[in-house]
């Protein structure tokens, strides 16, 4: 019995890459929401949120662009309701690792989706659609 | 008097290959062997009969041990060297008319001869044995690597880099018969913790690539040229930018030089495949031979033939310009350190001889030239640690010597895809080692075998073939081999369908002791194997069947926990009405109080009163029982006699801080608080161990009494699920109607935010009740409150509950909540995981780290009642959901709580306290 699954993986100082399994499909339309926490402790409401976006039924992977090194990221998988986004997944937290050359510029978060091809023990990662919100 | 150091490291490293006879994959270790490995060795032989006294480090990964010491491997490859031989003398037959050719190929004939007389007549087939010798004889400092070469910053957790490392130390262990001193990480891939786990299993040093250690807070004083330290003492050594740049460049490393041999224009591929057919893999398969008459000559295709003197005077060259380079750096460098510069050279043993063809005769050029000169001195990482074992500390990030410096080369859209089912095989391998801590015979078998074919599929290779997209389909083919396989195997042990075992301990005989517990969250590399039987006194203001809260609960299970290890415990307790003063229950010796003479006045006198008495029963218990090895207190109520049997008797504490009195009652107000605020102060300062449930506790204790974390150990509560009448998966159907509360009736519990959040429910799920267990000081309150949201009808209090009772509502309830605001570790949650009920709970304190959102239950926010009723609706409403929350929930529970384990967590805390 796989329970849903969300993982949060460093790429590297900029980039994340998040991979999930919901057994049971949605039946509203998902959400997924990428925080970056003031410390490795926090809870996601303590932290801001870089991105919200609809979560694509058919990806398992997604890749975060232009993150900041140094700095501790989760994300949640949930559902939006009146106004109030409940998660029912939360990841393990992410933390970038820092470079010499960090600076504090805003962020501009960019995510890629990875189309989930195959539901068996191999997937092929293939092309990706490139999501770019608010771009 | 040298002015510096240079470290040179080797490390050598193929994938695991022992499957099918005559496969291709056999033909990389071959190539391997007969092209770098023996060259090198046969290098390095000729230093040592020469006298020369060089230093050099060689990591020898396990795979590669075993490979090196397979007997059929061995064999194999003695008839591969002879078909070679064959194929080179032909060579030398067919080109008698072409000198510059004909040269080549007699070059190549006796090359293979001298390697297949050294491998067969002088080491007998065994090469472990000489680099033993070379070790022994101080030229080499062998050490190792993860036990497949697996990309650790990429695992999962750290149980299961922990296993990586275990594996790989043992087999090193098996085969040398002594302890590395120090780790190569593959691919240099460090993530923070790592060290902790070097340092377990007693490994010194590891090395980086530059900027692991360049990046490094605070800014490392010298750069990489001398090691930096760890926290926790394990040496960190960064790669020299410029030495590597000098061998590893595309562009400009010496490798690159137009006179040295081209690898790619192989007769394998250049000559007539029927000449070839009786030396190419089923007669027909083109693949390299070694055998190459080109050198590089230019960027272009057009190559002019080798000339081996020239390519040997270039390898000179470029030794002493090696060196000239390192001279000129030590200089440098020491004119502004304090220590001797130290230059850390490491490069892939297979880049010497295999992909320049050269390589082994200039390193043994460059080891002949440092020799004659003293300016720079080789040496060891060992070694040097040893002349000079103090350095600056620091702490690293993240970093691997991959391309980019990070995990991209492991973790891309080429490769991503397969880390969805690495990451489940190794979350499902370590539950297995939990599930199963003491299996035999067949399970035992079944459960080394996953274990075996994880580590296999775990191996950086294949990721890194994915990327560079050369053997794609072989990649892939093995990380489908070994999971399918471990999906067999988990097969058996779950549903009892017979795998192909005998198979495939076959098929990949890799680590033939492997114990399958090393992938457990409890297994640590420094655990004492003493069996040492402690004992234990313990001290409790309640036990069984006096209880109040979850304490009482605690020390019951850890006890008879604690004498199913083997200790001897004693419980000192409270009068409990008619219950005898001594007895023993499951093995515990149970002593109370006398109650006469209890005072009738306020509780903090009564407390007083029972600490005295407990010094006395203590006093009558050492005179029958004998002496203790150590005191285990339980809470501030035991504080004032555990600390006079500190000072009377000598014997070291221990305390278990379940809450605290500023959590309790979200601050200080009155009195009677303060006072007993300061005798957990006073208790927590004098105990020489403290141990918390959770984290979240464990932050509330060192922030409150201003206690150092190092004192600090946390052992989560533990759960019998036989207590709630559970001994196995139910797999039910939560659709029970019935929503539970089980708890104290105080605010803290947060029972009025579940009320408000059970209103809420009314139009979507009318047929709902509430159930509300338990009694307290709230529940007048909480009565009026449901009252006035008009749930009368559907909310029931029931007051105490009893074991039986509990047992009833469990197995009735659809849902079990806990909306506490204050809740140091939430035993009644863990109970109701147990029962195999679904969990909301609130998001602070230990419930937040029993529950994990979306797996094991769900958490709110504290207070949040919209959101609290959303879940609940949620949960009632999607059984699938339930069912799979209830069943992870059941693995934690069987897994993570149990007490055996916890027990034997807390036997940790005691070795550690005895130990001083």
């Amino acid at each position: 019995m796989s329970p849903a699954m969300l993982e949060l993986i460093v790429q590297s100082p900029t980039v994340l890459f998040a991979q999930w399994d919901f057994p049971f499909l949605c039946e509203q339309e998902c959400v997924m929401r990428l925080y970056r926490l003031p410390d490795v402790g926090a809870l996601p409401q303590y932290g801001s949120v870089c991105l919200e976006l609809p979560l694509p039924q058919s990806a398992g992977s997604m890749y975060f662009y232009r993150l900041t090194p140094g700095h501790h990221y989760v994300v949640e998988i949930g559902i939006r309701r009146e106004g109030v986004f409940y998660p029912l997944r939360r990841s393990n937290v992410a933390t970038t690792p820092r470079t010499e050359a960090a600076t504090e510029e805003p962020e501009r978060v960019a995510a890629v989706v990875v189309p989930l091809a195959v539901a068996d023990w191999f997937a092929e990662g293939s092309g990706a659609a490139p999501y770019y919100p608010g771009e | 008097m040298a002015r510096g150091y240079l470290a040179l490291v080797l490390h050598a490293h193929l994938p695991y290959v022992r499957s099918r006879v005559g496969a291709l994959e056999e033909r990389w270790f071959f190539e391997a062997m007969t092209e770098c490995y023996l060259p090198l060795l046969e290098a390095w032989e000729n230093l040592a009969r020469e006298g020369r006294a060089f230093r050099l480090t060689l990591s020898l990964s396990p795979p590669l041990l075993e490979m090196l010491a397979d007997e059929s491997l061995s064999r194999r490859y003695v008839v591969h060297l002879d078909n070679l031989l064959l194929l080179a003398e032909k060579e030398v037959q067919r080109t008698r008319k072409d000198p510059p050719v004909w040269r080549l190929a007699r070059m190549y004939r006796e090359n293979l001869e001298r390697i297949r007389h050294a491998y067969v007549e002088e080491y007998y087939r065994n090469l472990l044995a000489p680099l033993a010798r070379l070790q022994r004889e101080g030229f080499l400092e062998l050490i190792t690597t993860a036990a497949t070469h697996g990309y650790l910053p990429l695992m999962s957790s750290e149980s299961v880099r922990r296993a990586q490392i275990a594996v790989g130390v043992a087999l090193f262990r098996r085969h040398f018969g002594w302890h590395p001193p120090g780790f190569w990480l593959p691919e240099c891939g460090y993530v923070p913790g790592v060290e902790e786990l070097l340092k377990e299993f007693g490994l010194r040093y590891f090395v980086l690539d530059s900027h692991g250690v360049l990046n490094a807070r605070p800014a490392p004083r010298h750069g990489v040229y001398a090691p930096v330290l760890t926290r926790c003492g394990v040496a960190a050594l960064g790669r020299d930018p410029t030495s590597s740049r000098q061998v590893w460049d595309q562009r400009t490393g010496y490798p690159g030089d137009f006179y040295y041999r081209e690898f790619y224009r192989d007769i394998g591929h250049d000559l007539d495949p029927d000449y070839l057919a009786p030396h190419l893999p089923e007669g027909w398969v083109r693949v390299d031979t070694g055998l190459k008459y080109y050198r590089i000559t230019g960027p272009t295709a057009d190559k002019a033939f080798y000339e081996p003197d020239r390519a040997l005077e270039r390898a000179a060259e470029h030794a002493a310009h090696f060196v000239a380079e390192r001279q000129r750096q030590v200089r440098s460098l020491a004119k502004h350190m304090e220590v001797p510069p130290l230059v850390v050279a490491p490069y892939d043993a297979e880049l010497f001889g295999h992909w320049w063809y050269e390589g082994p005769r200039w390193l043994e050029l460059v080891l002949r030239r440092l020799q004659d000169q003293d300016t720079v001195a080789l040496t060891t990482p060992g070694r040097y640690l040893d002349a000079y074992p103090h350095h600056q500390v620091v702490e690293l990030d993240l970093c691997s010597w991959g391309e980019e410096g990070y995990n991209k080369v492991w973790l891309n859209p080429a490769n991503d895809w397969i880390y969805r089912f690495l990451h489940r095989a190794e979350a499902a391998v370590a539950e297995l080692a939990d599930l199963y801590p003491f299996a035999a015979g067949r399970t035992r078998r079944l459960l080394n075998q996953a274990a075996r074919e994880l580590l296999l599929a775990q191996s950086s290779d294949w990721a890194f073939i994915l990327h560079t997209g050369t053997a794609v389909q072989y990649a892939r083919q093995r990380l489908t081999v070994h999971l399918e396989n471990l999906k067999q195997l988990i097969g058996e042990l779950e549903s009892g369908a017979r795998a192909p075992l005998e198979k495939l301990e076959a098929e990949y005989p890799f680590a033939q002791d492997i114990d399958y517990r090393v992938f457990s969250r409890f297994f640590r590399g420094n655990r004492s194997a003493s069996r040492r039987r402690f004992r234990v006194a313990m001290f409790s203001w309640e036990y069984p069947p006096k209880t109040v809260g979850g304490l009482g609960r605690h020390v019951y299970d850890l006890s008879r926990a604690l004498v199913r290890l083997g200790d001897d415990v004693v419980v000192l307790t409270c009068p409990a009405g008619d219950l005898p003063s001594w007895q023993v229950v499951d093995g515990v010796r149970v002593y109370r109080t006398d109650g006469s003479g209890a005072p009738e006045g306020s509780f903090l006198d009564w407390v007083a009163w029972f600490n005295g008495a407990l010094v006395d029963l203590a006093g009558r218990v050492l005179r029958d029982h004998g002496p203790f090895d150590l005191l285990h207190a339980h809470d501030w109520l035991v504080g004032r006699a555990c600390l006079e049997l500190r000072a009377r008797h000598g014997l070291p504490l221990v305390t278990t801080i379940h809450a605290t009195e500023h959590g309790r009652n979200l601050g200080l107000h009155n009195e009677t608080q303060w006072r007993i605020h300061q005798a957990e102060a006073e208790l927590v300062r004098e105990s020489d161990l403290i141990i918390c449930c959770s984290r979240y506790m464990a932050r509330e204790v060192t922030g409150l009494f201003a206690v150092a974390p190092d004192r600090v150990r946390v052992v989560p509560n533990g759960v019998e699920p036989q207590n709630l009448g559970v001994d196995r998966w139910l797999g039910r159907d939560r659709t029970g109607r019935m929503v539970l509360f089980m708890g104290r009736l105080v605010p803290e519990k947060g029972v009025q935010v579940l009320l408000r959040a059970f209103a809420r429910l009314e139009g979507e799920l009318p047929d709902l009740s509430l159930v509300v267990a338990g009694r307290g000081p709230y529940e007048d309150y909480l009565r009026q409150l449901a009252a006035e949201l008009g749930l009368n009808a559907r909310v029931c209090f029931t007051g105490f509950v009893d074991g039986k009772r509990r047992q009833q509502l469990y197995r009735d309830a659809g849902l079990a909540v806990f909306p506490s605001l204050y809740e140091p570790f939430g035993i009644v949650a863990l109970e109701a995981m147990a029962a195999q009920v679904p969990v909301i709970v609130s998001d602070t304190g230990g419930l937040s780290e029993v529950v994990e959102h979306g797996a094991t239950g769900f958490k709110v926010p504290p207070g949040d009642v919209e959101a609290l009723s959303y879940y609940m609706a949620h949960v009632l409403s999607h059984p699938e959901v339930s069912r799979t929350l209830c069943w992870r929930a059941w693995r934690e529970i069987l897994t993570r709580y149990n007490w055996q384990y916890l027990a034997g967590e807390t036997r940790e805390v005691y070795r550690e306290l005895l130990a001083g």
